[in-house]
């Protein structure tokens, strides 16, 4: 029979792996606020403690990859042990992917120096970063409590992230389009959008994720979120 | 297309005590069932009573309906002996005839049933054993004991055997349990060639072993049939508690 489960030995490696995932968020989390505080502080310490403690991030993927490969070619889990060990695999992934898009908003700092004026006509920027954080810690609070519900709330707000993207592209174009000085500026903002967008997607990736876990079932690209 | 089986209300009863209640099971046309469950789940009174193998056994008592494809197994017309060559057995240890040369342990079945011509055995012989992987092995010795053989290669010979006769369904009782893994990896991938043409039910207390080699599993705990379904949604997400704590190893 599987003894997985039941083996003490393997429940302390899980609930390690659980644990060093968390500590994965929590990193991501910080590595995402701080990167937007630098950026609104123009402030270029904070923007290179960011990108310093991303290696850091980095190391944590691979320790959890690790530890994952290993529970599953050892203890060969089943059914739920088994969504939840794939899951921290591909969520691992998608933390770390936050970590690059924090350091892509750090190494704007450097580009621009000082906060740029421009910044404070862009507010969706700001209410981006905003939902993008929210969501992330959601997703991931969602993990811990293996609560699909909140998992598929986190899911339904990526729209409402995307559409503020496309409203403050457009703004920066509109702004470029009136004054060509403002390109370098614009453009790099229109790059920090792109970024905040794509935690989003990646906090609703690990929602999804969650779903998976919790009840078994694929909500990806469209799948019927509620039913089957 | 290979015979369906079902049973219906099927109870098997060892004196006093039931050790299957009442199930109902389906077993898919030309695919694999694994049944799992604990020790003493009821898995294996389950199989023996597929092909009528309680029968005459003292003590042991099948109430309730098998269907092979929409005859009755019990009923009067069907003879246990051809059944058995409807819906073939293998067992945990390879139990060839050890004095019978391995042509002849083909052969013996077949021939006493009147199934092949005399000229026709080494053909038969040749598609059976390169059926079950053993011809290239074996071509060359086949006059010899089947004692002679390495056990994997016995428990291939029991296959090559139950298959000489044309089952429909072939059963096999924890097949691999005295083979080492070279021998069970030549034996599921056996399984899984033969389920093209075979119905294949398989018990079996390795769980990897059942999400291997299975279209779909049956979980069996203390006799009931507690869940069955596709074997890839069983040992991904499992609908019955029972089934789940058993599969991750929390009880059993």
């Amino acid at each position: 029979m599987n003894l997985s489960g039941g083996s003490r030995h393997f429940q302390q490696e899980f609930s390690t792996l659980r644990h060093d995932l968390l500590e994965m968020g929590a990193l991501a989390e910080e590595l995402l606020r701080v990167s937007v505080e630098a950026l609104t502080e123009g402030d270029m310490a904070k923007a290179d403690s960011v990108i310093l403690a991303d290696r850091e991030l980095d190391a944590m993927e691979v320790e959890v990859d690790a530890a994952g490969i290993h529970l599953l070619a050892l203890h060969q889990p089943f059914a739920r042990d088994l969504r939840v060990i794939t899951m921290i695999l591909r969520i691992a992934n998608d933390l770390e992917r936050v970590g690059d898009h924090a350091v892509n908003i750090a190494e704007t700092v450097h580009h621009l120096g000082a906060a740029p004026k421009l910044l404070t006509g862009v507010p969706q920027l700001w209410e981006m970063a905003r939902i993008s954080r929210e969501m992330l810690t959601q997703a991931l609070d969602s993990f811990v409590r293996g609560d699909s519900v909140v998992a598929r709330e986190v899911c339904g707000r990526d729209d409402r992230v995307d559409s503020l993207h496309q409203s403050g592209f457009r703004i920066l174009l509109d702004h470029m389009a009136t004054d060509p000085q403002l390109v370098g500026v614009g453009m790099s903002l229109i790059l920090v959008g792109r970024n905040l967008e794509r935690v989003a997607d990646l906090a609703t990736n690990v929602a999804e994720d969650v779903v998976y876990m919790v009840e078994g079932r694929s909500i990806k690209h469209g799948a019927d979120r509620t039913d089957e | 297309m290979a015979e369906t089986m079902r049973t219906r209300a099927l109870r098997v009863f060892f004196g006093d005590t039931e050790a299957v209640k009442a199930v109902d099971l389906e077993i898919h046309s030309a695919a694999v069932t694994a049944i799992i469950g604990p020790s003493g789940c009821g898995k294996s009174a389950l199989l023996r009573a597929l092909n009528r193998m309680h029968d005459g056994v003292r003590g042991v008592r099948v109430v309730g309906r098998i269907y092979l494809g929409d005859r009755e197994i019990h009923d009067g017309g069907m003879d246990p002996v051809l059944l058995r060559t409807q819906v073939g057995m293998v067992f945990q240890r390879p139990n060839p005839f050890p004095a019978m040369s391995i042509r002849q342990n083909v052969t013996f079945a077949p021939r006493r049933h009147g199934m092949v011509r005399k000229g026709e055995e080494s053909n038969l012989l040749e598609q059976v054993l390169r059926k079950t992987a053993l011809w290239d092995e074996v071509k060359d010795r086949l006059h010899h004991p089947a004692a002679s053989l390495s056990s994997g290669q016995q428990q291939r010979l029991c296959m090559a055997r139950a298959l000489a006769v044309g089952p429909q369904v072939l059963l096999m009782d924890e097949p691999t349990a005295a083979l080492d893994p070279t021998a069970t990896q030549r034996i599921e991938a056996l399984i899984y060639e033969l389920k093209r043409d075979i119905t294949i039910v398989i018990v079996t207390h390795n769980m990897q072993q059942a999400a291997r080699v299975s279209d779909r599993t049956a979980f069996l705990d203390d006799g009931r049939l507690v869940e069955s379904g596709e074997t890839e949604r069983l040992f991904t997400n499992p609908a019955e508690e029972r089934t789940e704590a058993y599969i991750t190893g929390r009880f059993g």
